[in-house]
């Protein structure tokens, strides 16, 4: 065995795996001495997911080979799905068949899936550290998050975010329809990380990309949220004590920009 | 592979392209020979009986409608085209394009005799190779990409070689088109089958084929052969180019690629296999290596106009206003995407 892993809870890997193979449907899967990781920009580049799990989440982790395999993310969360809360979830790597094996382990009984491994061709790659700096920077309950959401994709496919320090305001507007939503720096609905936001912040967002990655995360958590002017938007969800899973969506700009500045927007 | 190469005949059985999703093309910039696409959509896009689409009046719209739906799914999908139009062709071509219109004249003499006989089966088959491109055809094009916000560059001379040169200049990504050409002309990238994949009817038959969108690079390319771009070239004289359309007698692409490998350039080749060549192959050579390119063209991507298309397509042209409107309502949004979209990898390095 390459690597063998036991996680107790089936499900916790279940959830994350359905928010993960929504934005990429397929990826490298890196298990190294310190844990797994998913690193990957979906198919358009647009947005970028970055998924840890350390050791210690882990009831077994042994590693014997730090592995890098390519997986279908979707086949993988289709087989996840399936988890009971009951069950534990064991994955390896079979070194013989060359397969990447996912069982589900109940009181009496145990189920078994093999998957084969894909190629994976990575476009350019992904920095291992990225440095941008923030200008905004909040707590937020994923359940206002996913209300905002919601409530923006009833008006427009975009959602602005503009945030000062005296508080955020999300809000989408179309030809007919407009909505706002406006929450202050002290409230309920804000995490207990500090309100760290400097100046005016405004940003234009899909909210394609946000929503797939917001639906799926635990109502009952917090996620932080970091973006400047025109800057990529960061979402930090922390995973209890056991990893992250963060998410980079690209702004949109105005359209006088692009067209004026062809040769510039190219020259990135 | 079924369809005919306008330029070198058979290379393909030497090289094969890697499959890619049309997806994996989003937020990409490509070039596209505008004549070779629209001459596609000439010779496919027919009724029953071979004859071209037209509106009321009798104006052809087989072009038109190709060129609608075709870039609608694509700039649906994110994908932004640019269309190079060909220029004055140079003298080498002449002979090439004497032979195509000789051909046609044939094919629309088949085309009668089979209409007389009442035999529509032939008469589609052979209406496709009768396809004529007519200035007025050429004008709608170009209005109708106008209106959906496509740029359009006017080559020099060969379009495949100013498109080659906007991706060198990274104008583009890559060159799209069914012709090997782009590749000698140098296009570090090529996509083939752009406007054709997905399901296929296969000519003189009822079956169906499924055709992915393929992806050539260059360098790897001359890597896999262990050729040079100039012995590429010269390999393809061999066989046959666009400027020398019948090759060399009984050279097919095994023993043109035998010949370059085992004696290094064309000259090496004539010397010690006894071969005789009719045709200029230093002018060819330098048509492919240093081709005449326009530097005179601005590349803008505009929003589609919805109202104007409707209003030239439905009103003039007689197409079904719902079907174009949905068309492009889809399209617009994904054009909208790639045009205030940003990627992230431009936020990183």
């Amino acid at each position: 065995m390459t690597f063998n892993l036991l996680l107790e809870d089936a499900k916790l890997m279940a959830n994350l795996s359905s928010v993960i193979s929504s934005i990429v449907s397929e990826s490298n899967f890196k298990v190294s001495e310190d844990g797994i990781r998913i690193k990957a920009f979906d198919a358009t580049r647009i947005s970028m997911i970055d998924f840890f799990m350390k050791k210690e989440a882990f009831n077994k982790y042994e590693v014997d080979d730090p592995a890098s395999i390519g997986l279908s993310l979707e086949t993988l969360n289709s087989i996840l799905k399936t988890a009971k809360t009951t069950e534990h979830l064991k994955m390896s790597l079979n070194d013989k068949t060359k397969r990447f094996e996912v069982i589900f382990l109940g009181k009496n009984q145990k189920r078994e899936f093999a998957l084969s491994l894909i190629d994976i061709h990575e476009e350019g790659t992904i920095p291992d550290t990225i440095h941008i700096d923030f200008d905004a920077n909040f707590e937020i309950k994923a359940t206002f998050l996913q209300q905002v959401i919601k409530d923006a994709e009833m008006i427009s496919d975009y959602l602005r975010v503009k945030a000062n320090p005296d508080g955020v305001t999300f809000s989408a507007e179309s030809d007919t329809k407009e909505m706002s939503t406006y929450i202050e720096p002290i409230s309920e609905e804000m995490g207990t990380d500090a309100y760290n936001v400097v100046d005016e912040s405004e940003s234009v967002y899909s909210l394609d990309f946000l929503a797939n990655f917001v639906k799926g995360i635990r109502s009952s958590d917090s996620v932080k949220l970091s973006f400047s002017q025109e800057q990529p938007l960061r979402i930090v969800y922390d995973i209890e004590d056991k990893g992250h899973l963060i998410y980079f969506v690209a702004p949109r700009i105005e359209e006088s920009e692009v067209i004026d500045d062809y040769d510039d927007y190219e020259s990135n | 592979m079924w369809w005919q190469f306008l330029g070198v005949k058979n290379i393909s059985d030497l090289f094969k392209g890697t499959p890619i999703n049309l997806n994996e093309l989003s937020q990409k910039k490509l070039a596209v020979d505008a004549y070779n696409i629209i001459y596609q959509f000439l010779a496919s896009i027919r009724g029953y009986d071979g004859s071209l689409l037209t509106d009321k009046e009798g104006i052809v719209t087989s072009h038109l409608t190709g060129l609608l739906y075709r870039n609608a799914r694509l700039l649906e999908k994110g994908i932004q085209l640019v269309y190079v139009f060909d220029g004055t062709p140079s003298l080498m071509k002449r002979k090439e394009l004497r032979r195509r219109a000789e051909a046609k004249k044939k094919a629309r003499e088949e085309l009668e005799e089979a209409l007389e006989k009442g035999d529509l089966v032939r008469a589609r088959i052979v209406a496709q190779r009768t396809s004529k491109l007519t200035e007025s055809m050429v004008e709608d094009s170009k209005r109708l990409l106008d209106l959906m916000g496509i740029p359009v560059v006017e080559a020099e001379q060969e379009g495949e070689a100013q498109a080659a040169h906007l991706v060198k200049k990274g104008k583009v990504w890559a060159v799209a088109s069914q012709d090997y050409d782009s590749i000698l002309f140098g296009s570090p990238i090529m996509v083939r089958n752009l406007t054709l994949s997905g399901k296929r009817k296969l000519p003189h038959s009822n079956r169906y084929i499924n055709i992915n969108v393929e992806t050539y690079n260059l360098k790897e390319l001359l890597k896999t052969l262990d050729l040079s771009r100039e012995q590429l070239v010269d390999m393809s004289i061999l066989i046959g180019t666009d400027f020398n359309p019948d090759g060399i007698k009984g050279i097919g692409p095994k023993t043109a690629y035998k010949y370059i490998t085992k004696h290094g350039n064309l000259e090496m080749v004539v010397e010690n296999e006894e071969i005789v060549i009719d045709a200029d192959y230093e002018a060819i050579r330098d048509i492919f290596l240093n081709p005449v390119i326009s530097n005179e063209y601005n590349i803008k991507f505009k929003p589609l106009d919805i109202e104007g298309v409707v209003d030239f397509l439905c009103n003039e042209r007689g197409f079904s206003k719902d079907r174009v409107e949905n068309t492009l309502k889809k399209a617009k949004k994904g054009q909208d995407t790639s045009l205030r979209q940003k990627r992230l990898d431009a936020f990183f390095g």
